[in-house]
């Protein structure tokens, strides 16, 4: 067959263009909120293989992981200045469209035959590239295969790109998303853990680039018109035409890049608009996904990986409430004074306290991994009770919808990176009610949750990122609508900044 | 006590005095700037594999050496001398990286900075290229030199910088 450059295969070779250059910079903005890689599933401080900053964190003074963003110019990463949460938007409106533009390619590669173009049919291929990389090591050109559009050694790398690397960016961007890691939790073992799957996302963009920076080469070497001439108008006779569109086209690429930066710093709540309409319709299928994860107790303390002292380690992610009324609590130990309210749209409100939560709880407990939106993870042993439970002991009035968590903390008040006042965070009932939503009042053998844990009593869902846990909890709402609570998106950082209620991802 | 609660002073690091004690430090920022130049953002801490890829590639120009002079290319006038103590030099670079752990990187500077000026020399006398009626093998054999010399240089500049580290150094991080 005569496989030449059909439209659909430029379409979307211009298309991964737009999408992957998106990918990179939008990436890069989330890394540089947590710029720090590892080799396992922890995050013990000084273990790191790879650090992408330039700050370095108090020696001697607890410290947050709030405070180690690291401001990266809009220049290269997407939009920027350490905003997390719109580098999340596009990152996650890019995926939806590389994801749907690889699907749909894979599928005309297999219906049309073109997947010939990159996999190989003889174990000759192996050989010939061998020698087309002698070729290019030799500065000579060498030739493509008979009935083939390029030579063996591209055959090969073009379809390791798109067969190999491609798919497996896809499945560690996917297994990043707290949703699916704890539903699919063999797979996520099989990949080695939370932190392992996000080195190996990092270097499929090392690869990327790598890729990207040959095939320019290539393409120059090769005759610039003559070769884009190809990926325009599907062969090189009129080399000029070709070269010139493609040209516009890079044009427009670095065009889109600058608008959509400066459209973020500008206007972060249009492109929060946009990304609902295009994210939201798959994100939200998410929530059929229950969190089912359970780690063993060599997963709490490291020495599944020889490290030590990770069960002191489990990271604290913010500042505890500095009110005399939560000291006071403090103070004596919680027990006797802590009562925790569950009231709001329901039929039975109730208060308990922490002992009447232990004995409703009998003994249940879940090992579990903590994904911070930024990047870390830290594994622990939660004993508490399940939000479901406690629904079913309050029993909402029919028509309710969500259930809100009001912490101790106030934001502008206990921690100087926030402005802001008290922080909540609100779940939908399906999220609610999933197995692993907790209401945690011990952390692993410490007994009672420390303080900068989020003690004595806290919320656990496994199926979000990590800040949507609130800490510090104070009391639990059920309503019949939580969009007229304050800004009305569902979460103090909700309100604050760009993030999506539905964290899944 | 006071060793118990501290990490850092636990693994002998004692910056008490300092800002660094309590703060958040950004280093590297140039007076009237916000950022650090790009480079300064990336440390890479796999001491072990970087002093392997240092090794090889000091290996790689070492035996790409010898077979350029099996060639029987005359490049120049004692090139076939050149490159016998440029291969000679790296068999003794490549047995004291692996044997040791010594910090001979200026050392493979020395040899990588060697194979480039031979390399260089090649392209005004007579080079085993194509053009010049050698083998496609051979060619290639010839213009791995470069390449190897080159990337050497660049993990030189990249281990001098403090992007990498080479066993038996490492980045130290505390964070």
């Amino acid at each position: 067959m005569d496989l030449g450059f059909p439209w659909w295969l430029r379409v979307e070779h211009f298309l991964n263009i737009i999408f992957i250059s998106f990918l990179v910079r939008s990436g890069l903005e989330i890394l540089s909120t947590y710029p720090k890689l590892y080799r396992s599933q922890h995050t013990v401080p000084g273990t790191s293989w790879a650090q992408f900053t330039i700050q370095k964190e108090p020696k001697h003074k607890y410290y947050t992981v709030g405070g180690e963003y690291s401001d990266y110019s809009p220049r290269v990463s997407l939009p920027g200045r350490g905003l997390l949460g719109l580098g999340r938007y596009w990152h996650f409106m890019a995926v939806t469209g590389f994801v749907t533009c690889w699907v749909i390619y894979f599928v005309l590669l297999l219906v049309t035959g073109q997947w010939r173009r990159y996999v190989p049919t003889s174990w000759d291929t192996f050989a010939q590239a061998g020698q087309d990389m002698l070729s290019y090591l030799a500065f000579t050109m060498p030739h493509p295969v008979e009935g083939m559009v390029f030579n063996a050694l591209q055959q090969l790398s073009y379809g390791f790109i798109i067969l190999v690397l491609t798919p497996l960016v896809i499945l560690t961007g996917a297994f990043q998303s707290p949703a699916i890691a704890n539903h699919f939790s063999r797979i996520t073992r099989l990949l080695g853990g939370r932190q392992v799957i996000r080195s190996t996302h990092f270097l499929c963009l090392v690869g990327y680039l790598a890729f990207f920076a040959i095939h320019v080469v290539l393409v120059f070497l090769h005759g610039y018109l003559h070769e884009t001439s190809k990926m325009v108008l599907g062969d090189s006779n009129n080399p000029v035409l070709g070269g010139s569109i493609f040209t516009v086209g890079l044009t427009l690429v670095v065009a889109l890049h600058v608008i959509a930066t400066r459209w973020s710093l500008s206007d972060g709540r249009a492109v929060e608009r946009l990304h609902n309409v295009i994210v939201r319709p798959w994100s939200n299928l998410l929530y059929k996904l229950p969190a089912r994860m359970q780690y063993d107790r060599s997963n709490i303390t490291g020495k599944d990986v020889g490290l030590e002292n990770t069960t002191q380690n489990f990271r604290g992610s913010g500042r505890p409430p500095e009110t005399d009324e939560y000291l006071a609590l403090m103070a004596n130990g919680y027990e006797d004074d802590y009562v925790l309210e569950i009231g709001g749209y329901v039929e039975h409100p109730m208060t308990l306290t922490i002992a009447e939560l232990r004995e409703l709880a009998s003994g249940h407990s879940q090992t579990t991994l903590h994904h911070c939106v930024q990047g870390f993870s830290s594994i622990g042993r939660w004993r508490g009770i399940t939000v479901s439970d406690l629904l079913d002991l309050v029993n909402p009035l029919p028509g309710a919808t969500d259930v809100i968590y009001t912490s101790f903390q106030n934001m502008g008040r206990d921690d100087i990176l926030y402005e802001g006042g008290t922080y909540y965070e609100s779940t939908p009932m399906v999220e609610a009610r999933m197995p692993q939503t907790l209401i945690a009042f011990e952390l692993n053998d410490e007994g009672e949750i420390p303080a900068k844990n989020g003690g004595p009593v806290r919320l656990r869902l496994e199926t979000s990122t990590g800040f949507r846990s609130l800490k510090w909890l104070e009391r639990i709402e059920v309503v019949n609508r939580y969009d007229i609570i304050l800004e009305g998106r569902g979460g103090y950082f909700e309100d604050t900044d760009f993030f999506d209620r539905n964290q899944s991802i | 006590m006071e060793d118990h609660n501290s990490p850092a002073l636990r693994s002998g690091i004692d910056l008490r005095g300092t800002k660094n004690a309590t703060e958040p430090v950004l280093e590297h920022i140039k007076p009237g700037k916000k950022r650090a130049p790009l480079f300064r953002y990336i440390r890479i801490n796999l001491p072990r594999v970087t002093r392997l890829l240092l090794v090889a590639l000091i290996a790689v120009i070492g035996v790409a050496s010898a077979m350029v002079t099996f060639s029987n290319h005359e490049i120049f006038p004692f090139a076939t001398q050149a490159l016998w103590c440029i291969t000679g030099g790296s068999a003794v670079f490549v047995t004291t990286g692996f044997m040791s752990n010594a910090r001979i990187w200026t050392s493979g500077l020395i040899i990588a900075l060697s194979s480039l000026l031979v390399y260089l020399g090649g392209i005004f006398g007579k080079a085993p290229y194509v053009w010049n009626g050698a083998s496609i093998v051979d060619a290639a054999i010839w213009n791995l030199t470069l390449f190897a010399a080159v990337i050497y240089i660049l993990l030189f500049w990249a281990l001098r910088f403090g992007m990498i580290v080479a066993a038996p150094d490492n980045q130290n991080f505390t964070d």
